[in-house]
């Protein structure tokens, strides 16, 4: 055993230990190659002596901190709106519960360009509820507002989804023993239920702020580009590809760095909540 | 730990349970009532039925028909479709798992039934104080429920279930998920509580010992429909269903504990090993089987163990055995002895036979009983 270099020794053994048979890393290794080249080619394209001033550029700072902004109050909204769906739907039993859970499914599988034309139908000026709006002096297509509401629009199912799961998995234990101890519904909510989920809507949330934060297509539609109004990262990278390739790598290096960020918390803090 | 003060708080008279409930998918059709302040053990086999009356009584299942009734309040009634929730019962559940809520300390676990029933931070802290101690746990109240041992997080979860001051408690086999050893302490502490407070109990379990030491009635269900109600001692001793005839068909000889024996009323000494949760000087039952019994035609000397003269009553053949009948015994009761059919045959017993049952000591159990 002494003499088998330690390196060999400690693969076969995790190669034996994990029961695969032992081709199937060759494939594996290929996919992980696969995400992780792309990443590598555009790290090698970036200009390091511009990079501060590509990224601190007008048009750069005004469209990170718009990013910034809708995003964080999509989550919100996506939070307040998202939480009460995943309880509705982990919990509740009615008529129809099968059909509203695929429907909240339905913007994580709709082509983002497509939801952005549904927005457009609801809340532009001849749209269903933007024609009442008008009415009141409310304008949403093409302003701050639409981008918020791109966003949430294709963010909530990662957060209902995460949560839901959460909530299916910790049980219904914990609440009926809470609930024989004296506790009303909105106390059991309260102090039992949130609480034991938290890590899952932890993650939820940064799951649909990742997700807000790389909204395009819906954004592009609803909203237009506008900068500092509705112009968010990610059309900014694509305008600027067409101009100045070398700020378009530097903004995207810029989400590439949230986006591992983003993936480091959950791993970390909510991890199981995902699952 | 014996003579710890009792129970805090005292209790209002109530809890009397009237139910007749049929539960249609689980094919459950039970009707009971119970005293209030009765302890009654529940036996049945897996999947009897024990489970879904524990589910009705705490309001998390509803009957199909029937009706539940808590002192003066319906609880559920399918004709009316009155419902009581589950959180104005007063009717708690106390299960195999202690369920503590994990993001809560012990203290504020004991708490919870307080706060949620709108008593302020400060007074729901010291009704967990107080039941925390009675539980012998102050040093664990700001423990996290992941620090505990099983047995530890059981006696939390009681005193959390009696901190919320219910009229009913429900254990379902409390004691079932805990070590063999700590399971004599949790035993003991759940009949200090339960005989402190004149609280109306149902406990849900496999174990005669449970019946004996916690319960001053059992019910016994079979395929959902209660088979069997009677005292603890009666249901024990004279087994009429078959799935307590499995489980029980028993000796059982009460009086009071010694450290090495039991004293009957009449002063008759049974030797046998005590159980660690029985205290001495308490009253207690030695309990032995039938087929620890050796029959003999002359009084057995020299030896340790224990002798009764006895007069055979009955001889019942049970399969490769045959089961011995005695009349009763004063402060005693009726015994019986599994002797094999080729030892009956020996002895030429009949029945108004005087003869001598003899018992090692090593095959007696004393435990402590309920009244």
């Amino acid at each position: 055993m002494t003499t088998v270099p330690d390196a060999v020794r400690r693969r076969g053994r995790t190669a034996s230990a994990s029961g695969l048979p032992g081709w199937v890393f060759l494939p594996a290794a290929l996919g992980g190659l696969f995400i992780v080249l792309p990443l590598v080619a555009m790290l090698a394209r970036v200009q390091w002596s511009q990079f501060a001033a590509l990224i601190t550029s007008d048009s750069s700072v005004d469209a990170l901190w718009l990013s910034l902004k809708t995003s964080t109050a999509s989550t919100v909204l996506c939070v307040l709106l998202g939480t009460p769906m995943a309880l509705v739907l982990a919990r509740a039993r009615f008529p129809g519960l099968r059909l509203a859970r695929s429907l909240v499914l339905l913007p994580l599988v709709l082509p983002p360009v497509v939801g952005g034309i549904a927005l457009i139908y609801t809340f532009g000026r001849q749209g269903l509820l933007g024609s009442s709006l008008e009415v009141l002096g409310i304008r949403v297509a093409f302003t701050t507002t639409a981008v918020v509401i791109a966003q949430t629009f294709v963010a909530l199912p990662f957060l209902v989804l995460s949560l839901e799961g959460s909530l299916r998995s910790a049980g219904r234990r914990y609440e009926a023993v809470a609930a024989t101890l004296g506790a009303t519904p909105t106390t059991v909510l309260r102090r039992v239920s949130l609480p034991l989920v938290l890590p899952g809507l932890f993650s939820g949330a940064v799951l649909a702020f990742a997700r807000a934060l790389g909204e395009f297509g819906a954004t592009l539609t609803f909203a237009g580009s506008l900068q500092g109004v509705t112009r968010t990262l990610p059309l900014e990278i694509y305008l600027q590809r067409e101009s100045d390739a070398d700020a378009a790598v530097a903004l995207s290096l810029v989400l590439v760095v949230v986006a591992v960020l983003i993936v480091l918390a959950t791993r970390g803090r909510g991890g199981e909540g995902v699952r | 730990m014996t003579s710890k003060p009792l129970v805090p708080g005292a209790r209002p008279p109530g809890g009397a349970l009237e139910v007749t409930a049929t539960v249609a998918d689980r094919g459950t059709d039970l009707s009971l009532s119970v005293d209030a302040g009765q302890v009654v053990a529940v036996l049945g086999a897996n999947g009897a039925g024990k489970s879904t009356l524990l589910s009705l009584l705490a309001g998390l299942l509803r009957p199909d028909t029937g009706r539940i009734t808590l002192d003066d309040q319906v609880l559920a009634d399918a004709a009316t479709g009155a419902w009581m929730p589950p959180h104005r019962r007063r009717v708690v559940l106390l299960a195999q798992q202690a369920l503590l809520f994990p993001h809560l300390s012990a203290a504020a676990n004991v708490a919870f039934g307080p706060r949620s029933q709108g008593q302020g931070r400060r007074a729901a802290r010291d009704v967990a104080d107080r039941w925390l101690a009675a539980v012998d746990a102050t040093e664990l109240a700001d423990r996290k429920p992941a620090q505990l041992s099983g047995g530890q997080a059981q006696r939390i979860a009681i005193a959390r279930a009696l901190a919320a001051d219910p009229a009913v408690l429900l254990l379902d086999e409390p004691m079932a998920a805990l070590d063999v050893a700590v399971a004599p302490a949790v035993r003991q502490l759940l009949r200090r509580v339960l005989r402190g407070s004149g609280r109306t109990a149902l406990l849900v379990t496999h174990d005669l010992i449970d019946a004996l030491s916690l319960a001053d009635r059992v019910v016994v269900i079979e395929a959902g429909h209660v088979v069997e109600d009677g005292p603890t001692r009666t249901v024990l001793t004279e087994p009429r269903s078959a799935f307590t005839a499995r489980i029980a068909g028993i000796n059982l000889i009460t009086g009071t504990a010694q450290a090495t024996h039991l004293v009957t009323d009449t002063g008759t000494i049974v030797s046998g090993r005590l159980d660690p949760s029985c205290p001495v000087g308490e009253p207690a039952v030695a309990m032995f089987r039938p087929s620890a019994v050796a029959v003999h035609l002359t009084e057995p000397s020299g030896s340790p163990r224990n002798h009764l003269p006895v007069t055979i009553t009955e001889l019942e053949p049970r399969g490769d055995v045959v089961r011995l009948h005695t009349a009763p015994i004063p402060a005693v009761g009726a015994l019986l002895a599994d002797v094999t059919v080729a030892a009956a045959a020996d002895l030429h017993l009949q029945p108004g036979d005087p003869v001598f049952f003899a018992v090692k000591a090593t095959e007696v159990s004393i435990y402590s009983r309920a009244r």
